[in-house]
């Protein structure tokens, strides 16, 4: 029992830690240099990152980079620029990924890694501070 | 012993699954292996559910699934699903292919995508029904056996056929359309709820079931309403003399679903009506079955959830007592309808383990099973309902 209690203590702190990493990030949608939107629409936005469209309007694959569920900015890239919740999001997933529907996206644990990814995945999108895109590997992508 | 046992092997899962992210990809991520599984424990005061539970503590209880899915272009998908399900006598024992599918997107464009499935597709009823098995997409261990009935789960679960799926986005916000026809799967328990027991013969789907589920969402994706319809026709195949041969069931199920959902709170309602006809030898049987709910549930903190609900159902929709359905079968009246209000609590330990906790006060014993319960007599009207349950996935 004691066991337990410390352990759970543990993922407390671990939570914690998660949470503090970010402060208040501008964050933006990013995507590999050979995407060629500039800008897509909000409801595009929601369709790519639930996972339901899976193609950029020229047939190539969108593959999609997500942050864990509790990092903070996951969560405020869902909250305002997708402006929905990451609840619904992680919902949107599990409905397809256990009915055989779709696929989760690629979860990376940094935003270092979110950079790599990006930067060398054609067709990729994710999203990272605005400070962070370079504009030769790595492509804003606006929401209007 | 079984006790610590199952305590040992929950808190096991949780320390293995403290990562985040666990699924395993291959090829870059076309390839996904995903999967869960869950234990849970179940005791009653009185009546059966899941097993011995009645003044007693039921471990028989537990789903564990595995998938895999393979996208090698865009618009193409294969994936597969095995479970296995214990919950008490109802369900199949060993290995169920959930589904086996072909995906296929005929159109992708940003604001439509239109495409089909072939294959043992899911059916797409109300809003748990594609997951049912999967503790992390349910709102409570227990979805509402309202309309999420246990005891003849596999009814609504798959066909064996061909699924049509549309979305359409626009700025009056998004249509969702999906058409499934094919034959529907029937297990033990859906036999023995036409039948009250498992006899030796078994069910089956008489001609392709059709269902059919439009949902809208609105621009803000806050507001979400689906209607779903369903035409299901069975048939049982008798292999002795001792039963009816000539059994024929037609289920038309209803549904009506909304659902709005806030940072910390989301409320949830589905009203159902279906029509089942049963004709056989005896004289035929009509009826309208009736079944709602209302849930909210509310985040108190990124990790804990609390939920409540309401969840009425009435075997015959103009007699909600049962007495009518008591007087023309002799069995008591309270087999007839179920009332419950349920508590619960749902803590995310990690990302991919959670622990659950519930409370049911039920008045009606209607969505028990006879596999559960074979005495009907021996059933009591008010109960109560406690159960745990520990899931992982990845």
């Amino acid at each position: 029992m004691a066991l337990m209690f410390r352990a759970l203590i543990l993922y407390l702190l671990l939570f914690i830690n998660g949470n503090v990493a970010a402060g208040d990030d501008d964050i933006v949608i990013a995507a590999n240099q050979n995407v060629s939107e500039n800008h897509i629409s909000r409801s595009f936005a929601r369709q790519i990152f639930s996972m339901k469209a899976r193609q950029w309007p020229d047939g190539s694959p969108v593959i999609v980079f997500v942050l864990p569920d509790r990092s903070a900015h996951h969560l405020i890239f869902v909250k305002e620029i997708l402006e929905t919740f990451p609840y619904k999001l992680r919902s949107a997933w599990d409905r397809q990924v256990y009915s055989g529907t779709g696929q989760a996206p690629r979860e990376v644990a940094t935003t270092d890694q979110m950079m790599v990814n990006i930067a060398n995945t054609p067709g990729a999108i994710g999203y990272l501070p605005r400070e962070k895109i370079d504009g030769i590997r790595i492509r804003l992508v606006e929401v209007r | 012993m079984l006790r610590s046992y199952v305590v040992r092997i929950i808190f096991l899962f949780g320390v293995m699954c403290s990562t985040p992210s666990w699924a395993l990809e291959f090829d870059d991520g076309k390839v996904q292996v995903h999967g869960f599984a869950s234990q849970g424990i179940v005791s009653s005061s009185h009546n059966n559910f899941y097993g011995d539970s009645s003044n007693n503590i039921s471990f028989d209880f537990r789903e564990i699934g595995i998938n895999a899915s393979y996208r090698p272009r865009p618009d193409l998908q294969f994936s597969a699903q095995v479970i296995h399900l214990d919950a008490g006598d109802v369900n199949e024992s060993g290995l169920l292919l959930d589904y086996a599918l072909v995906d296929y997107t005929i159109s992708s464009t940003e604001d439509r995508q239109v495409g089909v499935r072939f294959g043992r597709v899911k059916n797409p009823f109300g809003l748990y029904t594609t997951t049912r098995d999967v503790a992390f997409t349910r709102p409570s261990i227990v979805l509402p056996q309202s309309i999420y009935f246990d005891k003849a789960r596999s009814l609504a679960l798959s066909s064996d056929g061909v699924g049509v799926y549309a979305n359409q986005e626009s700025a009056y916000g998004a249509v969702n359309l999906d058409v499934v026809v094919g034959n529907a799967n029937v297990d033990r328990g859906s036999e023995a709820t036409f039948i009250r027991r498992d006899a030796p013969g078994n069910m089956e789907s008489m001609r392709p079931s059709r269902l059919m589920r439009v949902m809208y969402i609105t621009p803000n994706d806050r507001f979400r309403i689906a209607f779903t319809a369903a035409n299901l026709d069975l048939k049982y195949n008798a292999t002795s003399h001792e039963f009816d041969p000539n059994i024929a069931v037609h289920l038309d199920p209803k549904i009506i679903s909304a659902q709005y959902s806030n940072e910390k709170w989301e409320l949830t309602a589905e009203y159902s009506q279906m029509k089942s006809s049963i004709t056989s030898l005896a004289p035929n049987f009509d009826n309208v079955i009736e079944g709602y709910y209302v849930q909210g549930s509310y985040q108190l903190t990124p990790s804990l959830q609390t939920v409540l609900r309401y969840d009425a159902s009435f075997n015959n929709k103009n007699d909600h007592s049962g007495k009518k359905l008591s007087a023309e079968t002799g069995l008591p009246a309270h087999m007839f309808f179920a009332k419950d209000w349920t508590m619960g609590l749902r803590y995310d330990v990690t990302p991919t383990f959670m622990v659950r906790g519930e409370w049911h006060h039920i008045d009606g014993t209607g969505w028990l099973s006879a596999l559960d319960n074979a005495n009907p007599l021996a059933m009591e009207r008010k109960w109560d309902l406690l159960m745990l349950m520990g899931s992982w996935r990845f």
